[in-house]
Parts: C-alpha cells; sequence; structure tokens
C-alpha cells in the first residue's frame, strides 16, 4: 500500500463522515413524513459529532504522535448483511432510515477494517482500526436500534 | 372427538373445596388440524359452576385491576355461582361491550388471571372461559335487552374504522344520546375480528351478532367508505356537520423483511393470507369467489398471534408442513402461550433462533425456498438483554414454497396524507396529547387503538374506544382542547 500520513487518514474520515452528513441532509429534504424527516436531521447532527470527533482526535495525534486506545470492538447482530439496500426518497420509512444507515456504517467499518490489513504502517494500521472499531459502535448502535423496532412491531 | 386439556390441580385455601381450574374441551389437535371449526368449544354448565366456585369473591379483588376496561368480575362471578347468568352477562356488559369475542381472544393469562389471589399458589379463576360461558350462554337461549339510549344530544360523532376500538366507542356514544355513524373501508364490520383472527379462533357469525346489536341501537355503519378517499376528515367535519372524529383505523399497513426475494411469487404478508381467507372465506372457495393457493410447505416468518394465526390456517388450507421462522428464542415468542401450544400439538414446527436471509425463486418467478441462518443469544446488554447474533455459516435452505411475513404492522398513510394538522409519531402513529384523552392535534379529531399504540390487543383498543367516547362527550360539552 502507499505511503499514508496519519492526518490523511483522519481526512479520510472526515470526508466519509461529511459525505454520511450530506447524505441524511438530502434525505431529509426528500421526506415526506415529518417524524422521517426530524429523525434524518437528527442523524445529520449525529454526522457533525463524528466530525467534530476526527477534528479532536487530529489534534490529539498531531500533539502526541500516538493513537489513542479504542474502546473495543462491537459485535454486530447480522442484520446489515442480510437487509437490503434501500434509497432515501420521499416515502421514506423509519425503518428505511436504520436500514441505510446499517449498510453505510457497515460499509465504513469494512473499508477501515480493509485498509488497516493493508497497511504496513504500524501507526496508520492502528489508526485504521481504530477508525473501524469506532464504526461498528456506530453499527450496533443502528442494529440495537433496528432490533427494538422490529420487537416491538412483530409483537402482535 | 374431543379433548379436555389437562390442567393444574386446585390448591387455594380459605376453607373452600380444592375444586382443579376447570379444563377447556377442545377438538382433538388431529382433527381440527384440518378444519376450520372453533378449536375449543366452550364450558358447559357444570363446568362454570365448577370453575366458579374456585372464586374467592375477595373482599379486595386484584382481578378488575387487571382488566383493561375495568370488568367488575367478581360481580359477574358471583352470579354465575347464583346461576343468574344474564345477570352476568349484563354486569360484564357495563364496562364491555363484546364479552363472546373477549372471552376467546384476550391475553388474559397476562391481565386479569395474572393478579387473581389464586395464581399466587395455584391456577387462577379462568376469568376468561367464565365470560365467554356467559355471552355463549345468552346466544343459545336468548334473553337479555338492546341497551337504551339516552335522548337525543342533537350532537353527531363520525368513526373512522369498525374494529373492535370503533365499535366500543359506537355503543358508548350512542348510550349518551350522540347520534353516531361508523365508516368503515371493508365491507364488513368487526375490523381485525373478521379479517384477521381466523375462524378456528373467533367465529364470526359472534361478531356478525355484535354489530347488529349496535344497528338496533341505532348506530350507522357505512361499509366500503374509505375516508381519506371517498371524503376526507375536514370535509366530515366542514361540509357533513360531524362535531367529533374518533379515527381507529387500526394498523394494517404490513412490513416486510426487505431481504432479497420478497418479490417472489408465493410471498405473501400474513394481512393479505389471513384476510383473503377470513373476510373472502377462501378457505370455502369454490363456493366463495376469492380462491387461495394450496400451498405444501409453508414457512410463517414472526412468532406473535398472527404469525399463529397465519401458521394455523396453512395447515387447515392442506400444508404437509407449516413452519415458524422466528430469530429469537421460545421465551421471546409474543404469541400467548396457549396459541403456541395449539400450534405446536396441531403439528406446526417451530425454528426458533433462525433468521431468513433471503426467499428462493425458480425460473418461473415462485417461490421454491427460504435460505436462513441460525442465531445465538450475545451477551447481555447494559439492559441486561441477550439480542440474538447470527452464527456466522450456519446458513440453510427451508424447502417451502410459500412464504408469508408477519413481522408486524404499521399506520396507513392515507390518513396523514389527507388531513392537515394531524400529528404523526417517530414510529409513524398519530399523535395523542396522551392515551386516556385520545386527542390529537387536530381540534375535534380524536384517535385509540392501534392507530395510535401500534399493533395490540383487542381489549387495549376496546380500552381506547371508551376512553374516546368519554372524552368526545365531555369535548361536546366544554368544547375545550389542549395545545403542544
Amino acid at each position: 500500500m502507499e505511503e499514508i500520513t496519519l492526518r490523511e487518514i483522519i481526512d479520510y474520515a472526515r470526508i466519509n463522515e461529511e459525505n454520511a452528513k450530506r447524505f441524511y441532509s438530502e434525505a431529509a429534504e426528500k421526506a415526506s413524513a415529518e417524524n422521517v424527516r426530524a429523525y434524518l436531521k437528527h442523524l445529520a447532527k449525529e454526522e457533525q459529532k463524528h466530525i467534530d470527533h476526527l477534528n479532536e482526535l487530529e489534534k490529539k495525534v498531531d500533539k502526541s504522535g500516538k493513537i489513542p486506545k479504542s474502546h473495543g470492538v462491537a459485535k454486530p447482530l447480522g442484520y446489515a448483511d442480510y437487509v437490503g439496500k434501500v434509497r432515501l426518497d420521499e416515502t421514506a420509512s423509519y425503518q428505511d432510515v436504520l436500514k441505510a444507515a446499517m449498510a453505510k456504517e457497515k460499509e465504513a467499518f469494512e473499508s477501515y477494517r480493509k485498509y488497516a490489513a493493508l497497511s504496513d504502517d504500524e501507526k496508520a494500521k492502528a489508526l485504521f482500526l481504530l477508525l473501524a472499531d469506532e464504526e461498528s459502535r456506530h453499527l450496533r448502535g443502528f442494529e440495537d436500534k433496528y432490533d427494538d423496532f422490529m420487537r416491538e412491531i412483530e409483537n402482535n | 372427538m374431543t379433548e379436555e386439556k389437562k390442567e393444574g390441580q386446585a390448591g387455594q385455601g380459605g376453607g373452600k373445596p380444592k375444586v382443579p381450574r376447570q379444563g377447556m374441551p377442545e377438538q382433538d389437535p388431529h382433527v381440527r388440524a384440518r378444519n376450520f371449526d372453533e378449536v375449543t368449544l366452550g364450558y358447559t354448565e357444570e363446568q362454570a359452576l365448577l370453575e366458579a366456585s374456585r372464586c374467592l369473591q375477595c373482599k379486595k379483588p386484584f382481578c378488575t385491576t387487571g382488566c383493561p376496561v375495568g370488568i367488575d368480575i367478581k360481580s359477574f362471578i358471583g352470579l354465575i355461582q347464583s346461576k343468574d347468568y344474564l345477570a352476568a352477562l349484563a354486569k360484564i356488559k357495563e364496562s364491555s361491550l363484546l364479552p363472546a369475542v373477549c372471552g376467546r381472544v384476550c391475553p388474559q393469562e397476562m391481565q386479569c388471571e395474572k393478579v387473581c389471589i389464586l395464581s399466587k399458589k395455584g391456577d387462577s379463576v379462568a376469568i376468561g372461559r367464565l365470560e365467554r360461558f356467559v355471552a355463549d350462554f345468552q346466544a343459545k337461549h336468548g334473553g337479555g335487552q338492546i341497551p337504551k339510549a339516552a335522548a337525543p344530544t342533537g350532537k353527531k360523532i363520525a368513526i373512522v374504522g369498525a374494529g373492535p376500538s370503533g365499535l366500543t366507542a359506537a355503543f358508548d356514544l350512542t348510550v349518551m344520546g350522540h347520534k353516531v355513524t361508523v365508516f368503515e373501508a371493508l365491507h364488513k364490520a368487526g375490523g381485525v375480528l373478521v379479517y384477521g383472527i381466523p375462524e378456528f379462533r373467533l367465529p364470526k357469525a359472534i361478531v356478525e351478532r355484535e354489530v347488529k346489536v349496535l344497528e338496533q341501537m341505532g348506530v350507522e355503519i357505512k361499509l366500503n367508505y374509505v375516508i381519506g378517499k371517498i371524503k376526507t376528515i375536514d370535509q366530515l367535519m366542514e361540509e357533513d356537520g360531524f362535531d367529533a372524529v374518533y379515527i381507529c383505523n387500526g394498523a394494517g399497513l404490513p412490513w416486510f423483511m426487505g431481504i432479497p426475494g420478497e418479490n417472489l411469487n408465493g410471498v405473501y404478508s400474513a394481512n393479505e393470507f389471513l384476510t383473503r381467507s377470513n373476510l373472502m372465506k377462501a378457505f370455502q372457495f369454490p363456493e366463495f369467489d376469492t380462491p387461495i393457493k394450496r400451498f405444501k410447505n409453508v414457512a410463517v416468518v414472526g412468532g406473535g398471534n398472527v404469525a399463529m394465526d397465519a401458521v394455523r390456517t396453512a395447515l387447515r388450507l392442506g400444508a404437509d408442513n407449516a413452519y415458524i421462522v422466528y430469530r429469537r428464542s421460545q421465551d421471546e415468542l409474543p404469541a400467548r402461550h396457549e396459541e403456541v401450544e395449539h400450534a405446536m400439538h396441531e403439528g406446526v414446527k417451530f425454528k426458533l433462533l433462525t433468521a431468513p436471509v433471503k426467499v428462493l425463486g425458480n425460473e418461473q418467478g415462485w417461490v421454491k425456498g427460504l435460505e436462513c441462518i441460525e442465531m445465538e443469544l450475545g451477551e447481555p446488554d447494559d439492559s441486561g438483554r441477550r439480542r440474538p447474533v447470527a452464527k456466522p455459516g450456519s446458513e440453510f435452505t427451508l424447502e417451502v414454497d410459500a412464504v408469508v411475513v408477519s413481522i408486524g404492522t404499521s399506520s396507513n398513510p392515507l390518513l396523514f396524507q389527507t388531513t392537515p394538522g394531524l400529528g404523526q409519531t417517530k414510529k409513524g402513529y398519530i399523535e395523542v396529547e396522551n392515551e386516556q384523552t385520545c386527542r390529537t392535534t387536530k381540534k375535534g379529531v380524536f384517535a385509540g387503538g392501534d392507530i395510535v399504540t401500534g399493533s395490540a390487543t383487542v381489549i387495549l383498543a376496546m380500552g381506547a374506544g371508551r376512553s374516546a367516547a368519554k372524552n368526545i362527550d365531555q369535548y361536546l360539552k366544554t368544547g375545550e382542547w389542549w395545545s403542544k
């Protein structure tokens, strides 16, 4: 793999989060259901928090040259592997949004894992794994929400 | 051929003779699995008297607190003990319009019977079976009177949906003297009682009987009338002069899993599958016009009461193998224990901790299998719950020619699209001030039942209908509303 700096890795992650923020904001513009629109706006705000978090991470890495310790990887429930992809248009439901979010988080998790595996540089590898672990927790968060939702609706 | 379900031995104290909880006579599982006749046959008078004799007539009865509509259970059982069955029924009807229905489909084990004092040391009084007994007694022997309405108030109320909630509200509002019109989208009144719950669990003649009583009381029921298409809520109020509207149209829009292959021929929502069989009488085709394909191997995805109804219907339509495919464990099956047990006895095969991942099709576009993956319970989360997680590499194929998806329902968007000012919750249901007042964000418009809570039980929907009626009456007197 080509040599890549830690700052470039964080830049890459930031672009991903910015894309996600744009994705949710644009979907919110399209959604006709008020409740779905509100949830999409909330998710766009969450992505901004991730961007802020990356900015903080960048400062820490710049200052110490060390990669912070991971809070661990979350085991997925498996929903993201099997629910089909959805396009968020004006008919989007809360369930659709969760599916789309799971797909995005899974994609991010897998790409960071892949780049970690391809990295020769220990610090770059550690940073990719740190990012992957964070995405795994985001993914699990959405899978838990989806599981709660499915459990609630299947109750009768 | 019938069999009587064995139940636990009695264990109550209080100096009363130890009479065991009376089992419910029911059709033999092997016979009933191939017919649509009612599974449970109801108590004989002798059994009802024995069961009623178990009631301790507590000074402070907990049972009534466990009933969502607050039936005076102690009193009605006391009247059975005195063999005054019609008075017992009248006592129930002070609080519940549909005892013959609730006696059959209510989850009493989670409500009144759960808090019966006898359940602390043994089996509770079989309250639901006694409720059914008195309702069936009247149906068989006649008697009872059509409830009288108060003097007309001159107020008009529109009810959207003729399910258990709408029928209950219609009854209460009519008794209060208001003029009620019920708008029903289908060609029969009853809602889930006629399109959802199968004949073998709830004979439709019972529902028809109750609807007839309402009509005799003066309730007008307009069938094949879709509010939001034929007329909007605003038109009902502004053009037709209705003083208030109660929306209780249920949550009838089925959820699907979103896995590949769900658009193949042979994949049904439980709603469609059951509506074809129950409402359209497809199980009696060609006597009735609507056909239904008879599948040999059927997988029903889900674990609730609707899933049990669908899988048992599939058996009765002639399936050799009928499966329940459910991603969680047996402890988490949301269906009533009694329904799960009935399904097991009838030969339904349970694939638990199993999640569908793909519906497989043949070249003609028909279902030929359901690819599944085994699940296992993961580590407990912060709440202590162990969520099911997929076991990598455990995929397998269930050879089926039909898949019925029964993972729940949501609200139909039609009313939101056509009713400006009607608030919606995050989950897509109608926003109300609270479930007691039933007041929506639109003045004069009330809502209750599944369209507010999501899919729940018949008795909870009836409870909402009762609350709505009380609050509509109050609104008509005061004109008071709330603001967010």
